[in-house]
């Protein structure tokens, strides 16, 4: 684009040098043609006034205007071969001009070919740069996404933190209130359970006729189930001694104990609806 | 985020459901000590023949003499099942029984018969109760409570002559489920029996007989006295002193066959022989250069060797059951104490302290205790004395006991008592807990040794 302007320049500059040039060879032809015009007009009207001049003035006066014809046309040939020689030297001078531009044109041709070298080279480059540019970029956006994933992610954590701290706050207050209203209960309630767990064990304890001979490092888990009223519905082992015989020992001591002592009130029974009981034999019932 | 608090506070409420029914931890430590109330229902008989023994009988009677066992009067029965089928658990849950024994007998013909028995849990079986037999715990897993509540079910063919072999088989079987340890009721003891003819000379028999006191025979009778019985620890051969010809002799006698051996006939005592652990060697007590002392022989080779020395009278040997040590009694600290011998350094402890007289001691089988004749008071009793405590427990408190004799499974001491100015054999339990008499044969009992 900006060659063709340039281009464009040299073109405009040439066409006026020619345009110059040619107005240049108008003028002078004007001259030429309208100079002698004047002198004509100027001859006639002392051709008028010479008729009462005798024959020797006038072949003085022919001679004389002979003479100045001939050093007219000699004036004239003189200009003709100078304008002549004007127009040669234009004419040289313009192929000369040609020559130059030619030469010009080809330097420009060349640089131009040198330029488009470098362009491609340059758009080679560019190209090359571009991709770099866009693996970089692309790289960027990689990072930029990743950063914003782990933002994200941050984010999620410090929300689902919060949520979850939100949680365990509304936990805590719930956990705290209802401990508050269990601790009223407690009191009154605690007595109770541990009043019916001791006759629960004693009536269990009454009943375990212990093997005669057994291991003081053995120890056993049951479940047992109660319904209202100390029934017992189920005695399961869930974890054995190892001792068949201790095992069983108890098992039958209680159910043998069934019903068992437990609290009338609904409330305090709930508690004693699953008992784990854990058997570490130790010795007698003093 | 609604959906999510509406479910978080349906969690809230199901852990606040369960914590409301949170499980309550107990700790059992303390029972009590006493027999496992059981029953033994009466065996039924199918069949043409009857048997000569009430082989039912005699399982109850061993398990009742075991002391462990508490068992319901037949007599109170108002059930007699002799099938699973046929139990009612709940009668016999209304009973606090907590075992049942059941079985039939089945004559075969031709003196044969096919007995059956079961050993049933009667608390295992749940099925009568009109409940849920699995109930879910809080965590959901079902706990099955109807679990088979036959312990043992068993079936045998013998001979009428077999059942009493067979009442004492199936007792230990029951035994040994019900309380974990070896039964004692196939074994066998010996004693000596004095009796007294109408010309008032005396008639000494060795005796053996089951460990209930039942099947006697004598493999030995003499109108000398017959003394110190000791089984081989094999149970095949019995030890013992005999005085015929007046003079005191060891002899060997194979039970089976009654064929017998002289072991030692040397001048004054030979006496109280007692059977190394790998029935090699005999401890035995000679006096052959007028001191009582304890030697040692080697069955094999009849070589002797003197374990202790001195002036004192060193008497009633016995192994401990490593074979690496004895104990005897020894008069060598004034009154009659027990003395133990390291047999690798010959080095000798006294291990009896409390009473002025100690005698006739044996180890119990887990070498731990040893059971003595002990006097306090001018009393003579059997005893029981921790080794590593040294504390002594009087078992019996007759006054007139003796001759204390340990089961092999440790449990019970058979031992001589006096009954109304007679010899009887009496036994108590290691623990003191069951004391009972034997019954009663015509003459004196003597020196009852248990069989292995």
């Amino acid at each position: 684009m900006k060659n063709d302007k340039k281009f464009y320049k040299i073109s405009i500059i040439f066409a006026s040098v020619l345009y110059v040039a040619f107005l240049f060879l108008f003028v002078i032809g004007l001259k030429f043609k309208s100079v002698p015009r004047v002198r004509v007009a100027n001859n006639s009207m002392k051709i008028v006034q010479a008729v009462t001049v005798d024959q020797n003035k006038v072949q003085a006066e022919i001679k004389k205007i002979r003479a100045e014809h001939k050093a007219k046309r000699n004036a004239e040939i003189a200009r003709q071969n100078r304008l002549q020689k004007l127009a040669k030297q234009a004419r040289r001078k313009r192929r000369q001009e040609q020559k130059r531009l030619a030469s010009l044109k080809r330097q420009q041709k060349k640089l131009e070919q040198q330029r488009k070298i470098k362009r491609l080279a340059a758009a080679k480059k560019l190209k090359q740069i571009q991709k770099q540019q866009h693996f970089a970029q692309q790289r960027l956006a990689d990072l930029q996404k990743q950063r914003q994933q782990i933002t994200i992610n941050k984010k999620n954590q410090v929300a689902k933190a919060a949520a979850e701290k939100r949680l365990q706050g509304l936990r805590d207050q719930i956990a705290a209130e209802q401990k508050q209203i269990a601790a009223v209960h407690t009191r009154q309630i605690q007595g109770e359970v541990e009043k019916y767990k001791a006759l629960i064990l004693n009536a269990i304890g009454q009943r375990w006729i212990m093997p005669a001979k057994f291991n003081k490092k053995l120890s056993a888990q049951l479940l047992i189930k109660l319904a209202p009223g100390g029934t017992v519905l189920n005695v399961a082992v869930l974890k054995s001694s190892g001792d068949a015989v201790l095992d069983r020992s108890v098992i039958t001591a209680v159910w043998k104990s069934s019903p068992l002592p437990t609290p009338v009130s609904a409330e305090v029974f709930n508690q004693f609806r699953e008992l784990h009981l854990t058997v570490r034999p130790e010795g007698l019932l003093g | 985020m609604k959906i999510k608090s509406i479910v978080y506070f349906i969690l809230f409420l199901l852990l606040a459901q369960t914590s409301a029914y949170a499980v309550l931890n107990l700790e059992l430590t303390k029972g009590v000590d006493s027999s496992v109330p059981i029953a033994v229902v009466p065996f039924e008989t199918q069949g043409n023949e009857s048997p000569t023994v009430d082989i039912s009988n005699i399982i109850a009677s061993d398990l009742q003499n075991s002391g462990q066992f508490k068992l319901f009067d037949t007599e109170q029965m108002k059930q007699l099942p002799s099938r699973l089928s046929e139990v009612d658990f709940d009668y016999w849950r209304g009973l606090k029984i907590n075992d049942l024994v059941i079985g039939d007998i089945q004559a075969e013909g031709g003196g044969v018969f096919r007995i059956n028995f079961s050993l049933l849990d009667v608390y295992k079986n749940q099925i009568n109760n009109n409940r849920s037999t699995s109930v879910k715990n809080t965590m959901g897993i079902i706990l099955n409570s109807n679990i088979n509540p036959v312990l043992v079910d068993k079936t045998y063919i013998t001979k009428d002559k077999g059942l009493r072999k067979l009442g004492h088989n199936i007792a230990d079987v029951i035994y040994q489920k019900l309380t974990g340890e070896k039964g004692i009721f196939s074994t066998k003891i010996a004693y000596v029996l004095v009796k007294r003819k109408q010309d008032y000379s005396a008639q000494y028999s060795l005796v053996v007989a089951d460990a209930d006191g039942y099947n006697q025979h004598a493999i030995l009778v003499s109108p000398q006295p017959i003394m110190s019985p000791a089984w081989s620890p094999d149970g095949k051969q019995i030890a013992y002193v005999s005085f015929e010809n007046r003079r005191a002799s060891l002899f060997i006698s194979t039970v089976a066959t009654g064929k017998r051996r002289l072991v030692t006939r040397f001048p004054g005592i030979n006496g109280a022989p007692a059977w190394s652990p790998d029935g090699k060697k005999l401890a035995i007590v000679l006096s052959r250069d007028d001191n009582t002392k304890i030697v040692t022989i080697n069955l094999a080779t009849g070589k002797l060797q003197q374990l202790t020395n001195g002036w004192s009278i060193d008497t009633e040997p016995k192994f401990s059951p490593d074979g690496k040590s004895i104990i005897f009694t020894s008069d060598r600290g004034g009154s009659p104490q027990i003395y133990r011998m390291n047999l690798a350094n010959r080095q000798v402890k006294r291990i009896t302290f409390s009473g002025n007289y100690n005698a006739r001691a044996s180890f119990t089988p887990d070498g731990e205790n040893i059971i003595m004749l002990h006097r306090d008071n001018g009393l003579f009793d059997v005893a029981i004395q921790n080794l590593k405590t040294g504390v002594v427990t009087v078992l019996t408190g007759a006054g007139n006991d003796q001759s204390p004799s340990v089961a092999p499974n440790g449990k019970m001491i058979i031992y001589a008592s006096h009954n109304e100015g007679r010899g009887v054999l009496g036994l108590v339990s290691t623990d003191g807990r069951v004391k009972l008499r034997l019954p009663e044969s015509e003459g004196e009992v003597r020196e009852p040794v248990w069989g292995p």
